[in-house]
């Protein structure tokens, strides 16, 4: 299994948000580090096949990213995550299952496996608009996952979180990790420090920084800061 | 891997229903529309007339002219100078009130309604429509064709009772289409430019029902909603106006109530005609509320663009701007008034002509098809930005 991008750029106007990115992805948790506008969401949103790159392309085990092949092996969860505050979580999540073209049996077996991986048993059946940041946060998770994803991309899926939950969705990842291609973004280097086979560091829509598991310094937060040279709002 | 269409369709469904704007809009115009009806008939605008049972479905000819100068006279009065002018009406028996009301808005005046006869009575409507005919510009062709229509139509005209359900609601059908066109805009317009602000663009493009075959299953439900909702009001609307007018005078010539006009047909035929393009609008209507809702991504701007074109349709181009001005009469919100069975510009397509009436919901239709279309390819691009 691995995810190839090939010269990826995305231009907006006057700003290079995604400037030539040629990367190989594999089985395992890839942190990405960033400030904030390195280019981490635009990457990401190219990977997930909802922005289109200016050049270059985006394959996995040969399908292109514009196949339907390809987004059934996709399982996202966006920075601003969105979801319907009319809906219950449970509806939510069907809904999404329906959206990825699961059936009925499936979707329902899949979602309370699922409520009950990110401890939403209670909330489930209550409106999303009655949720807390951080529950909505999980119901988030939890939608990303529903078709067991090959290729799963969190964008920045800590936000909101309280250190319990973080504990505990920082083992579910490394458990998804075994089996799935994760790309996970975060301003937060304990979050992927322990975690993540590799650490991609990006800065102005480059990749600045690759290192495999074995070369990601001991004090990985300095010497993050060290290279975006105190220019990060961390 | 499903595809899940009918999931899809009921979630979507579901959505435009929950919205709380959607509620507020249908029950607000359903309510309006009968508090007016109704209110007309209170305030006494609407009078219902049981003795004028009588003469419906009788030909309005010279002998029904001699029992109504029986039944009403002209009140008159000698001025100072010695000439005598009628200044109201004796009525002794109400069954004629009514026809002699509308000689009175035909003939201009109590006296030449008074003395009427069918004779009279054909030549001004001939002198009616000989007048549309010439400020419309019409085409040799077209001239010739409304003269074999008018040579065909009967004269006398069948009497309908001048106040009836089927007179009435044809005669405030363009209302419906106002207020459906409101009600429309306010449900369907957040269809996809709410995915946008409630940032589940992102989840829809990523997934591949969502991607390829949800705008399918919106632009359905889009369209049950915004029938529904049209039907519901004309049934509001048509419900009252019978309810208060009743149902008698079905028969009557249409000339009764939208005035004189070469598209004779009886008033039920002309309702029936009316009811169905308004539905046929009212999908219309729909297709348009969402193909802005997709290419705007923003619900007010939807609205405001349907408002908008509202006040653009009330313009009349003048006739002599052939094309322009007979494009615009078909603009869908101001199309179902009196004045769309004086528009004698026809339509040729392969040598037919056809009117008015008959081209409309063929225009509307197939521009709900190409709608359709554009929302979709405004659909598969759309870029998940921001
Ligand atoms: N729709 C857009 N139009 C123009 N420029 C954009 C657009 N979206 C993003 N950009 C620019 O692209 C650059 C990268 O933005 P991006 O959102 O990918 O950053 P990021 O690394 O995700 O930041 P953050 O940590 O704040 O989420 C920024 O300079 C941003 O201003
Ligand atoms: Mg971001």
């Amino acid at each position: 299994m691995e995810l190839v991008l090939d010269r990826v750029s995305k231009q907006y106007q006057n700003i290079k948000a995604a400037d030539t990115i040629t990367l190989n992805l594999g089985v395992g948790v890839t942190g990405l580090l960033g400030a904030n506008g390195a280019g981490k969401t635009t990457l990401m949103r190219m990977i997930c096949g909802i922005l289109k790159p200016t050049g270059g392309t985006i394959s996995f085990d040969g399908t292109d990213v514009s196949e339907e092949l390809y987004r059934d092996a996709l399982g996202y969860l966006p920075q601003n995550f969105g979801c319907y505050p009319s809906f219950t979580g449970r509806d939510f999540l069907m809904y999404i299952a329906v959206l990825k073209g699961l059936d009925r049996k499936t979707a329902q077996r899949k979602i309370d496996e699922l409520i009950k991986s990110v401890n939403l048993e209670d909330a489930a059946d209550r409106k999303i608009r009655t949720y807390s940041g951080g529950m909505k946060q999980r119901l988030g998770i939890a939608q990303a996952l529903l078709n067991d994803p090959k290729i799963i991309v969190l964008d920045e899926p800590t936000a909101g979180l309280d250190p319990k939950e973080r504990v505990r969705f920082r083992n579910m990842i490394a458990e998804l990790g075994k089996e799935s291609i994760v790309l996970l973004s975060t301003h937060i280097v304990s979050d992927v420090e322990h975690i993540a086979d590799r650490i991609l560091m990006m800065k102005d829509g480059q990749i600045i920084w690759d290192g495999k598991r074995e070369h990601i310094p001991d004090d990985l937060e300095s010497f993050y800061l060290k290279e975006f040279g105190g220019a990060d709002d961390e | 891997m499903m595809n899940n269409l009918g999931a899809m369709y009921r979630f979507e469904l579901r959505k435009i229903i929950c919205r709380k704007i959607t509620l507020i809009a249908m029950t607000a115009v359903i309510l309006l529309m009968i508090a007016m009806n109704i209110g007309e008939y209170v305030s006494g605008t609407v009078i219902v007339n049981k003795e004028e049972n009588a003469l419906v479905g009788r030909p309005v000819d010279d002998a029904m002219f001699d029992e109504m100068r029986m039944a009403v006279s002209p009140n008159t009065v000698t001025m100072d100078d010695g000439t005598k002018m009628s200044v109201g009406i004796v009525i002794n028996d109400s069954t004629y009130k009514p026809l002699m009301d509308y000689l009175v808005i035909i003939g201009g005046s109590i006296d030449k309604a008074y003395a009427m006869s069918e004779a009279d009575l054909e030549r001004r409507f001939d002198g009616v429509i000989d007048d549309i005919i010439r400020d419309q510009c019409l085409t040799e062709k077209e001239v010739e064709y409304w003269q074999s229509k008018r040579s065909q139509s009967p004269m006398p005209l069948t009497y309908g009772k001048i106040q009836n359900g089927w007179g009435d609601s044809v005669c405030i059908l363009y209302v419906v289409a106002i207020l459906t066109m409101i009600s429309i805009s306010a449900t369907l317009s957040g269809v996809f430019s709410d995915e946008s602000q409630l940032h589940t663009d992102a989840l829809i493009f990523s997934s591949r029902n969502g991607k390829k075959r949800l705008v399918v299953a919106k632009l359905l439900a889009g369209i049950t909603v915004g029938m529904l909702e049209t039907f519901m009001i004309l049934l509001a609307c048509v419900g009252t106006e019978f309810a208060i007018s009743g149902f008698d005078g079905s028969e009557a010539s249409v000339q009764f109530f939208v005035g004189p006009t070469a598209m004779d047909m009886k008033i039920s035929t002309a309702f029936w005609i009316y009811t169905g393009i308004m539905l046929v609008i009212g999908l219309l209507l729909s297709v348009f509320a969402m193909c802005l809702s997709q290419v705007f991504r923003n619900s007010v701007g939807v609205m405001a663009t349907m408002m908008g074109l509202w006040l653009v349709s009330m313009l009349n181009p003048p006739y002599s701007w052939r094309l322009v001005s007979q494009a615009c009469s078909f603009l869908p919100i101001t199309f179902l008034g009196s004045w769309t069975f004086s528009d004698y510009r026809l339509v040729s397509i392969f040598g037919h002509m056809f009117t008015i009436l008959e081209t409309a919901p063929v225009i509307y239709l197939v521009s709900a098809a190409v709608l359709c279309v554009l929302t979709r390819i405004s659909y598969d691009r759309y870029q998940v930005t921001k």
